[in-house]
């Protein structure tokens, strides 16, 4: 989810079909789901609501990331990366790898 | 869309906390309808089932995490009554020595009775805390506590060898409180609980001095904690939690400070229902059966619980949270 926020803020439905995207289809994210995850990121301060919108008679809130969101992202995509390397590193010491 | 499928939805959603539909029902069902796909007339049983394990979710949030902001005042009014409690029992403590002193001169030795009352160094370093707390000084009220508990945490063993269980087991207590006010001691925290009571600081304090200065002093011997005992101790704690509740309840700061509290104060008289076999020495055994320990883990749970489940309802009542 902090990932579909990086690129901007976006509305509910945004952040579903964005993550289905992300994931190129392996992760639908139902709405019960999205609005506990939202709270849980809102209550650590790394998601905010940017601004609120009225679409054909109904309220659609958008979302941002936080400074603490950003780095937070930042810091697990260096995480994530740094191990995914040593494993590709591993892999081909191994011959096992590509 | 169909007028079915957003009623079916939106029967759903009355399934989640009245507070939580007044700031999220709009917005849920927008997004919902958004992501159904055409010509469907009812959810998708995945859809129900995720709305029912976050209105799950939502209601125990409700019931059992407080507003951020009110937890965090709370803590901040913690990290103030607590050093307060302390000096009172500090004041009881020395109030003893100078009561014997007062009544039998002559024949009282105070060497004899700080020897007597092994814990008093503990004391004097929450004592100053507390004086450290009133001044605004939060690392050195910090530092004395780190250094009571550790002096207190040292001495009990001995007191064990030397009395009985039931030492131990109330010197837990103090090790109990002694512990939350090292976690609670912090600038941010002591600025923030001044804020709040700064005004009322100066005279809690003394009251807290003048009550445990009583206690060890005019009431020594009549003390009248002493009489409470079995079921007379669950009593008074939830007779005294219930009437700090309905006033505490009223305020998000109060909800959120009541339950802690509750379960600290069930957890500190319960300790006191164990002492069923009067002072006996270590040789007696333990003094207290699996079954009391057992009932003693309970009470502070069943206490916060009860509590929490109070000031939810209280909550609702006065319709603060949003």
């Amino acid at each position: 989810m902090l990932t579909a926020l990086a690129a901007g803020p976006q509305h509910g439905y945004g952040i579903v079909k964005d993550v289905e995207a992300l994931s190129q289809g392996e992760m639908t994210l139902r709405v019960g789901t999205l609005y506990g995850a939202l709270d849980r990121l809102a209550a650590d301060g790394l998601v905010e609501v940017e601004r609120e919108e009225i679409v054909d008679s109904r309220l659609r809130r958008y979302y941002r990331l936080t400074d603490a969101g950003a780095q937070r992202l930042a810091a697990d995509a260096t995480r994530v990366r740094r191990q995914a390397g040593i494993a590709l590193r591993r892999l081909r010491a191994s011959g096992a790898g590509a | 869309m169909s007028s079915e499928l957003e009623a079916a939805y939106r029967r759903l959603l009355k399934l989640y906390p009245p507070a939580y539909r007044r700031r999220r029902e709009a917005e849920m069902l927008d997004v919902l309808l958004q992501s159904t796909p055409p010509g469907r007339r009812r959810p998708a049983v995945r859809d129900a089932a995720d709305l029912l394990r976050g209105a799950a979710r939502a209601w125990l949030s409700w019931l059992f995490v407080p507003d951020p902001a009110a937890t965090r005042d709370g803590a901040a009014m913690l990290a103030i009554g607590l050093p307060l409690l302390h000096t009172a029992m500090a004041a009881t403590v020395f109030a003893r020595a100078f009561s014997g002193f007062v009544r039998f001169p002559g024949v009282w030795s105070m060497h004899a009775y700080l020897r007597f009352a092994w814990d008093w160094p503990a004391w004097l370093l929450w004592s100053l805390a507390a004086g450290c707390v009133v001044v605004g000084k939060a690392r050195a009220a910090r530092l004395a506590s780190v250094l009571a508990l550790a002096l207190y945490v040292a001495l009990l063993p001995q007191q064990y060898a030397r009395f009985n269980a039931d030492i131990l087991a109330q010197g837990f207590v103090w090790i109990g409180t002694g512990t939350c006010l090292v976690l609670l001691l912090t600038p941010t925290r002591v600025a923030r609980g001044r804020s709040l009571i700064g005004h009322f600081l100066l005279p809690a304090l003394v009251t807290a001095v003048a009550l445990g200065a009583t206690r060890g002093g005019l009431l020594e011997g009549r003390d009248p904690g002493w009489a409470f005992h079995g079921p007379k101790v669950v009593l008074a704690v939830v007779v005294v939690a219930s009437l700090a509740a309905v006033f505490a309840v009223r305020t998000p700061t109060g909800r959120a400070v009541v339950p802690p509290a509750g379960a600290l104060a069930a957890f500190s008289v319960g300790i006191r229902a164990l002492d069923t076999r009067g002072y006996g020495m270590p040789s007696d055994g333990p003094g207290v059966s699996v079954q009391a320990l057992a009932r003693l883990a309970a009470l502070p749970i069943v206490a916060f619980v009860s509590l929490r489940l109070l000031v939810a309802i209280a909550e609702r009542w006065s319709g603060d949270r949003s």
